[in-house]
């Protein structure tokens, strides 16, 4: 075999390798046995739909365009809601975490906030907005807004003994510690609350579109339901359980290329 | 015995007393040190002078106060009122710009995402232009030996060599005064014997006076030029004595002279005194 080819084969591999061949084969096989249950006991009840008639309706779905602008209503909602909460949550877990003052006075606030199921603030919300997008995007702002204000104020709040040790040793001005010590230090937490409020924001946007905002995946899968086509409700189940996972995957490897060379270190 | 020989010895066993106008380091009259919400008292009426250059050890059990002394050496804790410290004759009121600390959590104490070279460099961002800061501190690499690994992360280091760039880290900013906590104490015996050897090599090359914590009396005699035992509840001084151990150390021939051995005698049985 010549160098090339062998490095061309490494390289399938290495690919082969990363995809899990034994998660996929439980996937695979819970598909056909959904399948063999909905084609025989199943069969008798008009609630359950095949798996080939959940595709097929996947199909009919895109095809005549309307699923295709409901999940990029919801994608958008949620990306932006999401962005919004991040740089809002950050600002004020980092204010928060760095200022004793605003500390003081927020504590006892966020203390009653964060122990309100914030789902409970759906119907608040639809009475203050109606039944708009505004509804829906203060919705998923207001969710996933928790993480990562809570995220960035504890690990601000609570940056390394030692490394404040070393910064006081070698005179690092507030500006500087802020910026040398805490925050990277902070970076492996910031993530892991970006990703958990990513979660939260798709499913916010789809509660929201259920209940608050007649448009998206989340309202198809409702008039799904109410036009008695269990076909459809699982299609949707479907594609929003895809859109939660492309998200996650796409995060990952956005987040990896920001942290590389020092991952292993976090 | 000759004369000059005898005179040593008597000399070597009297307790140090520095002569007027010996330039000092670091000095500190009547320190007392009260600790936690309950203001315990740990350390009392303990009066140290530190001549530049000289490595200095100080040894006693656990839990004697070794690294809170340590810690207020720096400016990193408070002393309790009526205390004098100074660092070249200036007061110490806070972290000092001429001490400072090698801590014994390596680990806990470089920044991982920074690599040997960076971290090296952190004390000396807020005064040196990058051209110059690099050089100050692949020099202290070179110094500590770590020059070649200079661009590696921290976990790509063995634990030696992560103190290695702690080390480096603190002789770049130039201190007057090396403050170091057990700074072997988390490493393994072959590597901590190798760097004690370089430990001495370094501080003679950079004039370094040093401070250093440990409670393994055998590191202490190998590396001080004095070693001062801390005694008692609250602890002060109990024993100050001068080493007449060669500039030079070797961890074989050095441990078989007798002055090693008389030192380390007597080192002990101050420590294990202590803790009556």
């Amino acid at each position: 075999m010549t160098p090339s080819g062998a490095a061309a084969t490494d390289m399938r591999n290495a690919m082969l390798r990363r995809v899990n061949l034994p998660g996929l084969a439980v996937i695979a096989i819970a598909i056909a046995l959904w399948q063999l249950y909905a084609s025989t006991i199943g069969a008798r009840f008009d609630s359950i739909a095949s798996s080939t008639a959940i595709l097929a309706a996947i199909k009919g779905a895109f095809a005549d365009g309307v699923l295709l602008e409901q999940l990029a209503h919801t994608a958008s909602i949620a990306l932006a809601g999401w962005i919004i909460a991040s740089v809002l949550g950050f600002s004020i877990g980092l204010l928060i975490g760095i200022s004793n003052t605003a500390w003081t006075y927020s504590s006892a606030s966020l203390d009653v906030l964060r122990s309100i199921p914030s789902i409970s603030f759906v119907p608040v919300a639809v009475l203050w907005f109606g039944f708009s997008v505004t509804t829906e995007l203060i919705i998923v702002v207001y969710v996933s807004l928790w993480p990562m204000l809570l995220g960035t104020l504890s690990s601000v709040h609570s940056a390394p003994a030692g490394l404040v040790d070393v910064s006081r040793v070698f005179h690092l001005s507030r500006a500087a510690t802020l910026f040398k010590i805490t925050l990277p230090a902070a970076l492996p937490s910031i993530l892991v609350s970006l990703r958990l409020s990513l979660t939260l924001a798709i499913a916010l946007a789809v509660v929201a579109e259920m209940i608050g905002n007649p448009e998206g995946l989340g309202f198809g899968m409702v008039s799904a339901q109410q036009a008695m086509r269990p076909d459809r409700a699982f299609a949707y189940l479907v594609v929003i359980g895809m859109l939660g996972w492309a998200a996650n995957a796409l995060f990952i490897a956005i987040g990896r290329a920001f942290t590389r060379g020092y991952e292993r270190a976090l | 015995m000759t004369a000059t020989q005898a005179a040593a010895k008597v000399e070597s066993n009297s307790p140090v007393a520095q002569p007027l106008g010996q330039d000092l380091a670091f000095r500190c009259r009547g320190l007392a040190i009260d600790v936690g919400d309950e203001r315990r008292r740990i350390i009392e009426g303990l009066n140290l002078e530190v001549p530049r250059r000289q490595f200095l050890c100080i040894l006693g059990e656990s839990g004697v106060g070794k690294t809170t002394l340590l810690r207020v050496f720096g400016g990193l804790a408070p002393a309790a009122q009526g205390s004098t410290l100074e660092l070249n004759g200036q007061p110490i009121v806070g972290p000092s710009d001429g001490a400072v600390f090698v801590f014994q959590n390596y680990a806990a104490s470089l920044l991982p995402w920074r690599s040997a070279r960076r971290n090296v460099e952190l004390g000396l961002e807020a005064s040196l232009a990058a051209p110059e800061r690099q050089a100050r501190a692949m020099a202290a690499l070179e110094l500590v030996g770590l020059a070649d690994r200079a661009d590696d992360y921290p976990w790509q280091l063995s634990g030696g060599m992560q103190q290695r760039v702690q080390l480096a880290r603190a002789l770049a900013v130039k201190p007057e005064l090396l403050l170091m906590d057990e700074p072997f104490g988390a490493l393994d015996a072959m590597t901590r014997e190798t760097l004690q050897v370089e430990l001495r090599r370094i501080q003679r090359e950079s004039g370094a006076t040093i401070i250093f914590i440990t409670h393994d009396v055998d590191e202490a005699v190998f590396l001080a030029d004095r070693l001062v035992v801390l005694k008692g509840k609250p602890a002060s001084i109990g024993l100050d004595v001068r080493s007449d151990l060669p500039r030079e150390r070797d961890q074989v021939r050095t441990k078989e002279s007798p002055e090693y051995l008389r030192l380390r005698r007597m080192v002990y049985d101050a420590v294990r005194r202590s803790g009556d």
